[in-house]
């Protein structure tokens, strides 16, 4: 249960070994990052959408946390409960039941 | 090599449409028609074990422009790139809405995500239709092939356009109300009684708004883009393209209302695949033409990746795209008949 955030840490640390050990390179050895920029893209568009993503993004994430809370505290009963209201399947009843 | 990436990007963007095109129109049922928590639960079923795969068939489409036309990618993604960060977050708050809402059972979280699921369908919907009208209309190209886009201007369609004008709104209500048609037929299909009944209602409501829409638009291209009047009068065969596309509009209130519901569905597939080949058709050889000066217009021709490239790309794209097509004809098949009532 408490494991629960490390593989988010453990993909996000690598991801960002990645993308940030890459530079300056966006393309290693190939094109630089200041020469893939787009530029059309005003600065304050490029603001608007970070902005953007960055609440979205806590939105979701908030979100998230608040499920798996849920869930974490719902804990494994209920599901037990859920499945005895159901009646018993053939491999449940030769297992002698459940729970 | 460069015509036939074309025509492959062209069917990528038509299956797209024709696929995500229905879940995205049933979005809109659900907003319009299903009214218990328990009819919006069906809508959602009818599309739950096919919505994300349809979705593959945007980012295999964006794949296959990058692969071929990468000038064209470079210059629309930054072009346009307001209009298409908004579409991501309208995928992301779809996806997640789907996701979301069956996991508490609370009277005001399944109606939230069920506002937001049909809200962002049918806000896609729209903004796919202007996406199209974008590239119909042209948009200001420099000599580098590069452009940027406001959101919009003065509304009007002349050189200093954004990306919404009165034209490309007009393409958006279109697409938004042929989705929302197209989406219909898929819920009739998949689900019986007082959803269907009312399913169907909509469906015959909407196809007239469809028809009167695809006649006003049509002429109206003419004379947004002269390129389509050269390319119609020079090939004659292309008309071809749009004659489908009438013969699928006719095919869906013919076929519907003798109930006949697969048969509507695919006419209306057949009307989506039409209309965009006639664009495709009528735009050619141009990819994204200039509304500025016709000579930075880009075509197949400068847009396209290297010859050696575009080889080895059909290396991949073509055993890519079979097996795509036999895992959606299995999950298809394997949910095939109505959903769950209760």
């Amino acid at each position: 249960m408490l494991a629960v955030p490390f593989p988010y840490i453990a993909t996000t640390a690598g991801w960002m070994t990645a993308e940030l050990g890459r530079q300056p390179w966006v393309i290693y050895g190939l094109m630089r990052t200041a020469h893939g920029v787009s530029p059309q893209v005003s600065t304050g568009n490029g603001l608007f959408t970070l902005l953007g993503f960055m609440g979205l993004y806590a939105l979701l994430g908030m979100l998230f946390v608040l499920l798996v809370m849920r869930e974490i505290v719902h804990g494994p009963e209920a599901t037990a409960v859920e499945e005895q209201s159901e009646p018993y399947s053939e491999p449940m009843r030769a297992q002698g039941g459940i729970r | 090599m460069a015509l036939l990436w074309f025509c492959f990007a062209t069917a990528m963007i038509a299956g797209y449409v024709i696929l995500d095109g229905f879940d995205l129109g049933a979005g809109t049922v659900q907003l319009l028609v299903a009214k218990s928590e328990n009819e919006k639960a069906q809508v959602l079923r009818s599309i739950g074990p096919v919505w994300d795969g349809n979705e593959v068939w945007l980012v295999a489409a964006g794949g296959a422009l990058f692969l071929a036309f990468p000038a064209l990618y470079a210059s629309s993604f930054s072009g346009f790139y307001l209009a298409l960060m908004m579409v991501l977050w309208l995928l992301i708050l779809r996806g997640i809405a789907i996701e979301f809402r069956n996991h508490i059972d609370n009277p005001l979280w399944k109606p939230a995500w069920d506002t937001v699921f049909g809200g962002a369908s049918a806000i896609l919907a729209f903004v796919f239709g202007v996406a199209l009208g974008n590239v119909v209309r042209g948009v200001p190209l420099d000599a580098n092939g590069y452009f940027f886009l406001p959101l919009w201007t003065n509304l009007l369609p002349g050189a200093d356009a954004g990306v919404i004008d009165w034209y490309t709104l007009l393409v958006g209500a279109t697409a938004f109300v042929a989705l929302a048609v197209h989406g219909s037929l898929w819920v009739v299909i998949k689900t019986a009684g007082t959803l269907q009944e009312g399913t169907r209602a909509l469906n015959a409501k909407l196809w007239r708004g469809l028809i009167a829409l695809t006649l006003v638009i049509s002429p109206l291209s003419f004379a947004i883009q002269p390129n389509l009047w050269k390319q119609f009068t020079t090939h004659p065969s292309g008309i071809v393209f749009p004659a489908l596309a009438l013969a699928g509009l006719v095919g869906v209130r013919v076929l519907s209302a003798r109930r006949k519901d697969r048969g509507a569905f695919l006419a209306s597939s057949l009307y989506l695949a039409g209309m965009l080949a006639s664009v495709a058709f009528g735009v050619f050889p141009n990819v994204l033409p200039s509304n500025t000066a016709p000579d930075f217009s880009l075509t197949i021709y400068n847009a396209a990746a290297a010859e050696h490239g575009l080889v080895i790309g059909l290396w991949w794209f073509i055993p890519g795209m079979a097996l795509a097509t036999a895992y959606s004809m299995f999950t298809y098949r394997h949910f095939a008949g109505k959903v769950d009532e209760r």
